[in-house]
C-alpha cells in the first residue's frame, strides 16, 4: 500500500504538473501573458461579500488576478444602485476588478438600454449580465425571446459588451442566432439549474461561432471540459467561479483536472476573456 | 495518506464517460494521488445491483490494495421486489469478503427509505457492522434524480445506532448542518458539496470526524473533489481526517 502524504505543495504540484496554472495575482494583461481571469463573480448587497475587498481576497487566495464582476443589487431590484456599487468596486479595484452592468428586467422601458449605454461608455463596463432572468416567453419547444429582451442584447453587441447568460442552451442559440453581432457567453455551460445539459450547451455552441461556453457550476462531471474544447476549440471555453458563491478552487481544479494541453488551459483562463473584453496592459 | 470514500466504475446510462474500466480509474487515481478508493458498480444503480455488487467485489479482489468495494441493494425491477431474507442473506456474505460500506440510492433503485421492504435489511446491515453510505445525489448533475434529505434525516432519527453518511448534497447544506447538530449519527461526505468554505464550516461546527472525504471518482474530475479539501481552512489535523483517517475508522472491515 502506498502511503503519500499529500501536503499543500504536493497538490501544486499535481495541479502544475496536470499544467493548471494557478498563479498568484498580477502580471500583465496584453494577450498572451499568463493570467487567471474569472469571468463569473457576483459583488453581493450586503454581507461580507458586498464589500469588493472580501472577493479580491478570495481571489488572492486562489491565484485568480482579474474578477468580471456585476451587482446583485442590479439584477435583482435597483439597476443604478447595483451598478453603481459595482462602479465604485472598479475604481477601488482597477486593476482587479472589471465592471459588469446588470439589470433585473427588460421590461422597463427605455431606462434600461439608456442604462446599459451609460455604464459602458461613461462608467467603462466591459460586459453585460449575468443575465438570470428568463428571457424566454413560454416553455416551447421553440423558445422566444421577447422583443425587450432582443433591444437588451442588441445594445451590448453594439457597444462590444460580451454577455454573460445564465440561460438554458436552447434559449441562447435562439439568442445567439438573432444577435449575430453579438457576443454570447453561456453562464454554467448549459449546467445551470435543472438542466445538467452541458452536451445540449456544447451543440449550441457548435451551430453558434459566437457562443462561448463559461465553466463554472457544481457540475464536475469528468471529461465535459475536454468534450467541449474538442467540440468548439479551446477559444470559446471560458473559465468562471460564480464567486462568492461557489467554492473557486474546484473551479480552477476542474480546468487543472481537465486532460488539455497548456495552450488550451491558458486560454481558458484567462486569453480568452482578455481578448473578450480587449484589454491590455494599459486598459486595466 | 488519501482514502477517497466514493467513487464509481463502468458505464453511464445517460453520456459517454471518459473511464469506464479498471485500468482507467486506477490511472487516474494514480494522477490525483488517491491512495485507495471505495468504489461501488454503476451497473448497481441501473440495471442489477447483484450483478454490481459482484463487480464491485471482484474489482477489490483484482486490486486489493487500491480498490474497496461498496456494495448497493434495489427493488429488483419495477414491478417485484427482492425478498427481504435474501437480501439480508447477500448482506452477510459481503460482510464475510470484508464490505463495510453500503450505498443507497432510492432515488434510482425503486424504493422508499420509508418503506417496510427497508427496515429489515436495514436493520440487518446495522448488526453486521455497515455504514450507511445515502446518496442525495449519485453526481453534481443538476439533471440528476434527488433524494430529499429530510428523508435521510427521519431515517437517521429511526436508527440512532445506525452511523449514515448523507452523500452527494450541496445546495441542501444548510439542511444537514441543521440535522447534524440534532442526529450525532450523521456525516457529511464531500463529493458534491460546491459552495464556498464549506468543508471548513462543517469541519468548524460537527468537528473533522464529522466531514469525510469522496470525490465521485471516475465520473467526476477528481481534483475537485481534493481541492476543496487541501484548500479548505482547517488544520493539518483535522485534513489528515477527512482525507484518510475517518474513511479508515468506518469503511475499513477489521
Amino acid at each position: 500500500m502506498r502511503h503519500t502524504s499529500l501536503n499543500r505543495r504536493q497538490f501544486l504540484g499535481i495541479a502544475a504538473a496536470s499544467g493548471c496554472v494557478l498563479n498568484s495575482f498580477g502580471g500583465s494583461l496584453a494577450p498572451g501573458a499568463d493570467v487567471v481571469i474569472d469571468a463569473h463573480v457576483h459583488l453581493e448587497h450586503s454581507g461580507r461579500y458586498a464589500d469588493p475587498a472580501a472577493l479580491v481576497q478570495l481571489a488572492d487566495e486562489a491565484g485568480i488576478d482579474v474578477l468580471c464582476c456585476s451587482a446583485v443589487a442590479a439584477s435583482a431590484y435597483d439597476m443604478r444602485r447595483g451598478n453603481q456599487q459595482m462602479v465604485d468596486a472598479v475604481r477601488r479595484y482597477p486593476n482587479r476588478i472589471i465592471g459588469f452592468v446588470n439589470i433585473p428586467s427588460a421590461d422597463l422601458g427605455r431606462a434600461v438600454l439608456d442604462e446599459i449605454e451609460e455604464r459602458a461608455l461613461r462608467d467603462g463596463f466591459r460586459g453585460l449580465g449575468e443575465i438570470k432572468t428568463p428571457v424566454s416567453l413560454y416553455e416551447g419547444f421553440v423558445p422566444a425571446v421577447s422583443r425587450s429582451w432582443l433591444a437588451v442584447f442588441r445594445k451590448a453587441a453594439a457597444l462590444k459588451l460580451p454577455m454573460l447568460l445564465h440561460q438554458r442552451p436552447e434559449v441562447v442559440r435562439r439568442i445567439a442566432e438573432q444577435v449575430p453581432e453579438g457576443t454570447v457567453i453561456m453562464a454554467h455551460m448549459g449546467n445551470g439549474d435543472l438542466e445538467g445539459n452541458w452536451r445540449l450547451a456544447i451543440e449550441v455552441a457548435e451551430r453558434c461561432p459566437n457562443v462561448y461556453l463559461e465553466t463554472c457550476g457544481s457540475t464536475v462531471d469528468l471529461g465535459y471540459i475536454e468534450a467541449a474544447c474538442a467540440a468548439v476549440g479551446a477559444e470559446r471555453v471560458i473559465f468562471g467561479t460564480d464567486l462568492p458563491l461557489l467554492d473557486p478552487h474546484v473551479q480552477l481544479a476542474k480546468i487543472a483536472g481537465a486532460r488539455i494541453d497548456e495552450q488550451a488551459r491558458k486560454r481558458i483562463l484567462g486569453k480568452n476573456m482578455a481578448r473578450l473584453l480587449r484589454l491590455t496592459e494599459r486598459a486595466v | 495518506m488519501i482514502v477517497d470514500s466514493l467513487g464509481y466504475f463502468g458505464s453511464w446510462p445517460y453520456w459517454k464517460v471518459p473511464i469506464e474500466d479498471a485500468s482507467g480509474l486506477l490511472a487516474l487515481m494514480d494522477e490525483s494521488h488517491i491512495d485507495q478508493l471505495f468504489a461501488c458498480s454503476t451497473r448497481g444503480l441501473f440495471e442489477s445491483w447483484e450483478r454490481g455488487n459482484a463487480e464491485a467485489i471482484g474489482l477489490a479482489a483484482k486490486h486489493p490494495q487500491r480498490i474497496r468495494a461498496a456494495v448497493t441493494f434495489g427493488a429488483e425491477s419495477r414491478t417485484e421486489t427482492v425478498p427481504t431474507d435474501r437480501v439480508c442473506r447477500l448482506l452477510e456474505d459481503y460482510n464475510k469478503e470484508g464490505v463495510r460500506a453500503l450505498r443507497l440510492f432510492p432515488q434510482h433503485q425503486g424504493y422508499s427509505l420509508d418503506s417496510a421492504y427497508v427496515d429489515p435489511v436495514l436493520a440487518q446491515a446495522i448488526r453486521l457492522g455497515f455504514v450507511l453510505m445515502i446518496h442525495v445525489r449519485s453526481i453534481m448533475n443538476w439533471g440528476m434524480p434527488v433524494l430529499p434529505v429530510s428523508h435521510i434525516v427521519s431515517l437517521a432519527a429511526r436508527l440512532s445506532g445506525a452511523t449514515i453518511l448523507v452523500c452527494g448534497a450541496n445546495g441542501e447544506w444548510p439542511e444537514v448542518a441543521s440535522a447534524m447538530k440534532r442526529l450525532p449519527n450523521l456525516i457529511i461526505e464531500t463529493s458534491c458539496l460546491q459552495y464556498l468554505e464549506r468543508v471548513a464550516f462543517f469541519t468548524r461546527e460537527f468537528s473533522s470526524q464529522r466531514v469525510i472525504y469522496g470525490s465521485g471518482i471516475a465520473l467526476q474530475y477528481p481534483l475537485c473533489g481534493l481541492a476543496k479539501v487541501m484548500k479548505a481552512k482547517i488544520t493539518p489535523s483535522e485534513r489528515e481526517n477527512i482525507l484518510a483517517g475517518n474513511a479508515q475508522r468506518l469503511l475499513f472491515g477489521s
